[in-house]
């Protein structure tokens, strides 16, 4: 039976995805630590951990057969992967933010806003179906401090609870996108390695429910 | 100035070396195999109208050509694929020919990538195509040309994955749209969930896409499906069917039946296929019946073929 590697990112998504895993039988060898090549407990499968946004990458061309990763992730870099299993962990929304005091759509004095995020892709996206011209500044992290320090009028970025953004005085104004934890496959693997995919699907899947 | 080395744009390939040796003996070695299948060999131009691509009515060429203005401002494009040519070429130059025509050829093709990273934006191919013959004897030959064309390249690692158009059209025929574009998008992803969601409460043709998509494996998983299959499907199985009772067991052993590929359907019109080989991450080849092509050229005629990623075989350890 052929080996399959499983890519798992580092970060918020990274203990439930072990969990799951666990829950199935297939048990990461030690603790992640610093390697980045994990054996498990089956062993036709072994774990890979990177950052997030490169799951994706590595599922796309093959270099992982599997990986789990957020939609929110999956949607911005655009990779062609198979999505067989919605996992029901790491729910968030992709929002647009803006301060509480400032006015929503329109800035005053028919300013272009200026948008930070680590989404440019998505964030583009929405706003071009809607007509409406910004300027997207991409950063990759503390977004929410950007209008503070006038980098950006208003940033779209992932809100859990919402905490965050009202630390900063900021206000959910639209959603872009619902997210979730995916399992994701390469697409040429799913039929090199059938046998293995199906095996380890059903084994998800039946813990999931 | 003149000390700097030349830039090149992203994806442009220098091929050398052991890259270069290895491309040139599979495409010797694929152009011989067709050359004794009776394939006679083109040399279509490097660059075509932008009709031409746009008219052969693969989905997402116009995103994915490279074009430049002629000289009176009409669009050119770079060969997007042979087929289009060799379809234009075939409906003008062959009109007199004896039907059925063998056509075939190898080279490089153009296609825009996404922006990011410089993925190549070239591609060597070869392939072929029979054109003027709808018989499920003329799909055979071509699965057959397909595994011979992959075997030449020294692999035995490989396997055809082979669908066909009817056994999912009349369940998406029963869907409305935007369901319909939804349910694709699901059934591409393998996404089980979504369809059983979405579909739930289906009865009749719909709800066949509910286990149809997830059909995959050698003859026997056809067989099983049968049973489950609408009768207006029924044709499309029969026909992988036979096709495999005409096929030998060493071509039967690389041929897997998937009947969840839905890229195809608005290009293909009967059997269609996807060739994968260990060690790459994504199709080296793809082909199937596309009877419609001819007639948007103006002369309507059956047509099957194929076309094999040299490139992605070069990768493959060996």
């Amino acid at each position: 039976m052929s080996r399959l590697r499983v890519a798992l990112a580092k970060g918020r998504l990274f203990e439930p995805s072990v969990a799951r895993f666990r829950a199935a039988g297939i048990d990461p060898a030690g603790d992640a630590g610093r390697r980045l090549l994990i054996p498990s407990s089956d062993p036709g499968i072994e774990f890979l951990v990177v950052k997030p946004a490169d799951v994706p990458v590595y599922v796309e061309s093959g270099a992982a057969d599997l990986g789990i990763t957020g939609t929110d992730v999956l949607r911005e870099t655009g990779a062609d992967v198979l999505e067989p299993l919605e996992l029901g962990f790491g729910y968030c929304r992709l929002v647009v933010a803006s301060p509480a005091q400032g006015r929503y759509p329109q800035l005053e004095g028919g300013i272009t806003p200026r948008v930070a995020t680590k989404y440019p892709r998505l964030a583009q996206a929405h706003f071009a179906a809607a007509g409406r011209p910004v300027d997207i500044i991409q950063v990759n992290g503390s977004v929410e401090v950007a209008p503070l320090l006038r980098l950006s009028h208003w940033i779209v970025d992932l809100v859990d609870t919402g905490n965050t953004l009202r630390a900063n005085g900021l206000v959910e104004r639209e959603t872009i996108l619902e997210c979730g934890a995916v399992l994701v496959a390469n697409r040429a693997s799913q039929k090199l390695k059938l046998e293995a995919y199906l095996g380890v699907m059903e084994r998800l899947e039946a813990v999931g429910r | 100035m003149l000390n700097l080395p030349a830039a090149t744009p992203p994806g442009a390939l220098d091929l050398t070396g052991d890259a270069a040796k290895r491309r040139r003996a599979l495409q010797r070695a694929a152009v011989s195999v067709l050359e004794r299948a009776g394939y006679e060999e083109l040399l279509p131009p490097t660059f075509e109208y932008e009709d031409t691509f746009l008219r052969a009515g693969g989905s997402g060429v116009a995103e994915r050509l490279l074009r430049f203005p002629d000289r009176d401002g009409r669009v050119l494009a770079l060969r997007y694929d042979f087929t289009s040519s060799v379809a234009r070429i075939a409906a003008t130059t062959f009109t007199g020919a004896s039907l059925p025509l063998r056509l075939s050829y190898s080279g490089r093709v153009y296609r825009q990538e996404p922006e990011r990273g410089g993925r190549p934006r070239e591609t060597l191919q070869v392939g072929a195509e029979l054109l003027g013959d709808g018989s499920l004897e003329a799909d055979v030959e071509v699965v057959r040309l397909t595994i011979e064309l992959i075997r030449s390249a020294g692999l035995e690692d490989f396997q055809v994955n082979l669908g066909h158009v009817g056994v999912l059209a009349p369940g998406l025929a029963a869907l409305e749209e935007p369901v319909r574009a939804q349910v694709r998008r699901w059934i591409d992803r393998k996404d089980r969930g979504g369809l059983t969601r979405a579909l739930a409460d289906r009865t009749g043709d719909a709800a066949s896409l509910l286990h149809l998509p997830f059909v995959i494996g050698r003859r026997d998983a056809l067989e099983a499906a049968l049973g489950t299959t609408p009768v207006t499907a029924v044709e499309g199985l029969r026909h992988l069917l036979a096709l495999d009772d005409a096929l030998g067991p060493g071509e039967q052993s690389h041929v897997v039946y998937d009947l969840g590929e839905v890229r195809g359907l608005d290009y293909y019109t009967g059997v269609h296929f996807e060739v994968f080989v260990s060690g790459t991450g994504r199709a080296a080849g793809a082909g199937g019946r596309y009877d419609e092509l001819m007639g948007r050229f103006g002369r309507p005629m059956p047509a099957v073929g194929v076309s094999i990623d040299l490139d992605a075989i070069a990768e493959v350890p060996w």
